[in-house]
């Protein structure tokens, strides 16, 4: 009897250790009920299948060892590629991979599956590239949710095979992009010649790169190399590509594993759409921001760009075939898969989102655009979880975006002044990522208050602390900002808590100045264990025409205002602390507030004469902000859609 | 997967193979050199010459310091003997070099060597010791890790007391499959008055891979074939079965087979372990003519 009381009391003791390491499932507070309470986009489900008959089928070398449906089954033959200076895995590694695939990187096949529309056409033209993984698990087939969806809404949607620069591979993300470039000629080849099923059916003005991980860079550096005549790295390498890509996705990509001459991969003047999930176990920071800032629009035409972070999305789960484990089939182990949106509603998010995107800009349906200005108006198509949304349309003029010098009261251009009233700290700095030692690479600015008085009454409030943004005549008659403006910017609140400000000095008193009548120091209250701050946040959005008269809106209405979203990725108690710099990934919402909502708010104000805007600190009575990218855009009315609870 | 573990288990049944060459394989010295050194290794039918590990030293140089840390082992073969052995390895630079000691305790019937095995499990009149010190330094070079150990071995009894230089070599891969050869103990004989023993020269060579998925377990195998100075054979194989349930965690159970070096050995052995992050706790089972050998190690990473 003893030695088995022994074992299980053993027994007990390892199953209370192991449960005590296991971290209880932790997540933010959902507040989607409220923010996703009421539906107003007047337009069809972009989730929802089309009218067209989907058809299949595969194009390829026909040759290929590994891959029965690209050797046995293609419809359309294609040649293969060198792509030997721009891949290579050198040594047995090399020999081994050649071996597996019965190839090198100089007879690279440009394979594809398709799903493809029946009828005449045009169809825009759609191509995703999954990202890196294990070579041997083919990842192509995972996007054939997308393709059923998109074909049967009139777009050609092709999966790309690049399985073959997957595995134990670094440094060949440029020549991911390039395979893009290879396949857009032999889609080309495809509608020019006569028997191809694609014979003239093909709308090559209309082509979109979708890309996922890795893929989600190559898409960025296919659209840089798509304008280059000669690749970076080597120039003895030609580019003739010019096709006409419209839009770029990318599903929670990586950035700068391949940097063209050692720079940032420069992308401009095309739409560009970012969707990327908070637990993340693979790609664990919101890495396509700094790709997501670069986009430039610089040809007067319209476009826009958008980023969502998806609360509870992870990596492999917007492909069937990399499913929840975002490390490999061994990564349960690790990752906590608990708190995982359901993979059918991270997916139904893709299929809305990038369907969405798709219509909007390669087929002009504008009445998808104001889901990327502010999601809550999609409310009904999206799954119930958190998302915090950026967003910039080509119209956007930048007056203060914390790059141009060290000067913190100087904007982005000239005319632009910036300045502080009872701030606690204000500072321009970069915004850091998750990940330890790692940053966006872009500015912004923090911005702390505490209206609280110092001393025995804890009621007692200053007047409220204010960042304010003025605006020279010129400036505002050179980028005709009216009526019909819109007043934009990302900010997003932190934990940081600055303390009580100086009670203002009596000067009244003779000898105030006297540090001898100084009261002693006082102790600090002690310090106790706090949990979130769940206490609603909010500010005040102020503008003063010339002539002095104010109008103020709250900052709520224009999209949920939420602390940074602590996520949890592993499983292991602490180990998240341990990898992560922080627990949340600081992402900035953009609001977009029109400013007629402010002449609404106040009829004697002049919106057509605006001197400045202020945020107020006036809602929350201490706090921290990080403020970024501040302008205005006379953004197209279609964006403009009434948002919910913004009382317009 | 299922192809090695086929032809594992074959192995496993042939290295069970009965065998009567005792007198030949009681001929060396010092007995230290002739036991499993470690819990892990021992779990596994002695089968280490290629396994990666923190005592890697004992069984095969050119392994020392793939894993970093220190390895701490006690056995007790019977109530008149035990054994000790305590081994560390680090990088240094292009280098990886180990430390390790293990010392054997047992009483002994008469004052001579070679020691019998019987002392594992016997009484004796008398008190015996065996002792093996080992500095070992190993590179890798077009591919290949390879090192050398430079061994003190020693052997006591009762008030004599005989030791001797000794040199280990050896070779192995760095794929997720590790082959590994191993030459040990070469060195001159040791003498104690008229008695004359040779060190047990052993040329293994084996291949091991663990961490191969099957289910939610992890499954690990290993096997060596080592021929002796007389010509003796001796395969061995083990097999490892591990679940990790959280990262960090990791249960393991082990059985091992091998065609026994010493006349007190028997073919079969098992173990098992425990991994709570940089800690892990071995215990293996050792079949003996006459009862069975404990071992406990800690490991160290």
């Amino acid at each position: 009897m003893q030695p088995r009381i022994a074992s299980l009391s053993a027994a007990l003791l390892a199953l209370t250790t192991l449960g005590a390491c296991v971290a209880p499932l932790r997540l933010a507070r959902d507040d989607s009920p409220t923010v996703l309470a009421q539906h107003l986009l007047d337009a069809p489900d972009p989730g929802q299948r089309g009218s067209f008959r989907v058809r299949t089928l595969y194009y390829g070398s026909g040759t290929d060892k590994r891959r029965a449906e690209f050797r046995d089954s293609v419809t359309l033959r294609t040649a293969t590629v060198d792509g030997s200076k721009l891949a290579d895995v050198p040594g047995p590694a090399g020999k081994d991979r050649a071996k597996y695939w019965g190839f090198d990187f100089k007879k690279m096949p440009v394979n594809g599956r398709v799903w493809y529309p029946e009828g005449d056409g045009p169809f825009p033209l759609v191509l995703i590239v999954h990202g890196n993984h294990n070579m041997r698990e083919f990842s192509d087939p995972g996007y054939g949710y997308l393709g059923e969806l998109l074909a049967s809404r009139g777009f050609i949607l092709a999966s790309v095979d690049e399985n073959f620069l997957n595995g134990a591979i670094g440094r060949e993300n440029d020549a991911r992009g390039w395979m893009l470039l290879q396949h857009l000629r032999q889609w080309r080849r495809f509608n020019d010649s006569t028997g191809s099923p694609f014979a003239g059916k093909i709308d090559l003005q209309r082509i979109a790169l979708m890309g996922h991980s890795r893929g989600g860079e190559a898409v960025a550096v296919a659209a840089a190399f798509n304008r280059l005549k000669h690749y970076p790295d080597d120039a003895t390498v030609r580019f003739d590509f010019g096709f006409d890509i419209r839009s770029l996705v990318a599903i929670a990509p990586v950035d700068g594993q391949y940097r063209p001459a050692d720079k940032p991969t420069p992308v401009e003047n095309v739409n560009y759409l970012l969707i990327h999930g908070s637990h993340d176990g693979d790609v664990s920071t919101f890495s396509g921001l700094p790709q997501y800032e670069r986009i430039r629009f610089t040809d007067g035409r319209p476009r826009f760009k958008a980023a969502i972070w998806v609360y509870r999305a992870n990596h492999g789960q917007w492909n069937t075939v990399w499913g929840n484990k975002d490390n490999g089939p061994r990564s349960g182990r690790f990752l906590d898969l608990r708190g995982l949106l359901p993979p059918q509603d991270q997916r139904r998010f893709a299929e809305v989102t990038l369907t969405a995107f798709l219509e909007a800009t390669l087929r002009d349906r504008r009445e998808y655009l104001p889901l990327f200005r502010d999601h809550r108006v999609a409310a009904g198509w999206l799954p119930k979880t958190m998302y915090v949304t950026r967003f910039q349309e080509s119209d956007f003029r930048s007056a203060a975006d914390f790059e141009e010098d060290v000067d913190v009261t100087t904007g982005s251009v000239g005319g632009v002044t910036l300045a502080g009233d009872s701030l606690a700290s204000w500072k321009e700095a970069v915004i850091p990522f998750r990940s330890r030692n790692s940053n966006m690479a872009h500015n912004a600015v923090w911005l702390g208050w505490n209206n609280r008085i110092a001393g025995d009454d804890t009621t007692r409030l200053g007047r409220p602390a204010a960042f304010a943004i003025s605006l020279g005549d010129s400036l505002r008659s050179a980028w005709r900002i009216d009526r019909g403006s819109t007043l934009v910017f990302s900010l997003a609140p932190t934990d940081a808590k600055p303390g009580p400000r100086a009670a203002p000095r009596d000067t009244s008193k003779a000898g105030a100045d006297s540090a001898t009548r100084r009261p002693p120091p006082r102790r600090p209250p002690p310090r106790r264990p706090a949990g979130p701050d769940t206490t609603a946040f909010d500010l005040s959005l102020e503008v003063v025409d010339a002539a002095g008269t104010a109008a103020r809106v709250p900052l709520s209405r224009y999209g949920a205002v939420r602390r940074p979203l602590e996520s949890y990725i592993y499983r292991r108690s602490g180990r998240d602390k341990l990898r992560f710099a922080s627990l949340s990934e600081l992402v900035l919402q953009t609001y977009s507030v029109p400013l007629a909502d402010f002449a609404a708010a106040a009829p004697a104000l002049d919106p057509d004469r605006i001197a400045t805007v202020r945020f107020v600190f006036d809602r929350t009575p201490v706090g921290t902000i990080v403020l970024d990218n501040i302008g205005f855009s006379r953004m197209s009315a279609d964006f403009l859609i009434t948002a919910p609870g913004n009382g317009r | 997967m299922m192809r090695a573990l086929r032809i594992g288990v074959a192995f496993m049944l042939a290295s069970a193979w009965p065998v009567s060459l005792h007198a030949q394989r009681e001929q060396y010295a010092p007995l230290v050199l002739q036991l499993p050194a470690t819990a892990r290794g021992a779990g596994l039918g002695g089968a280490s010459v290629a396994v990666r590990d923190l005592d890697a030293i004992f069984a095969n140089p050119a392994l020392t310091g793939v894993a970093s840390g220190t390895a701490m082992s006690l056995a007790r073969f019977s109530e008149f003997a035990g054994m000790g052995a305590v081994a560390a390895s680090s990088a240094l630079g292009a280098f990886n070099v180990g430390i390790g000691v293990q010392f054997v305790d047992f009483e002994i019937a008469a004052q001579t060597i070679p020691v019998r095995s019987r002392v594992l499990t016997g009484s004796g009149v008398g008190a015996g010791a065996s002792l093996a010190a080992a500095f070992a330094l190993n590179t890798t070079f077009k591919g290949l890790r390879w090192g050398a150990a430079a061994k003190y071995v020693e052997d006591r009894v009762a008030t004599a007391r005989r030791g001797a230089p000794a040199l280990d070599l050896g070779v192995a891969t760095q794929g997720q499959t590790t082959y590994g050869i191993a030459v040990q103990n070469i060195g001159p004989a040791m003498d104690l008055g008229p008695a004359r023993a040779e060190l047990p020269l052993r040329v293994s060579a084996g291949a091991a891979r663990f961490g191969v998925p099957v289910g939610p377990f992890d499954a690990g195998l290993s096997v060596s074939l080592s021929l002796l100075r007389g010509g003796f054979t001796s395969p061995a194989a083990g097999m490892e079965w591990a679940y990790t349930p959280l990262d960090g965690y990791n249960v393991a159970v082990r059985a091992g087979v091998r065609r026994p070096e010493l006349r007190e050995q028997q073919p079969f052995s098992g173990g098992a372990s425990f991994t709570l992050d940089r800690f892990t706790l071995d215990y293996a089972i050792e079949d003996l003519a006459r009862g069975a050998a404990h071992r406990l190690a800690l490991r160290v990473r």
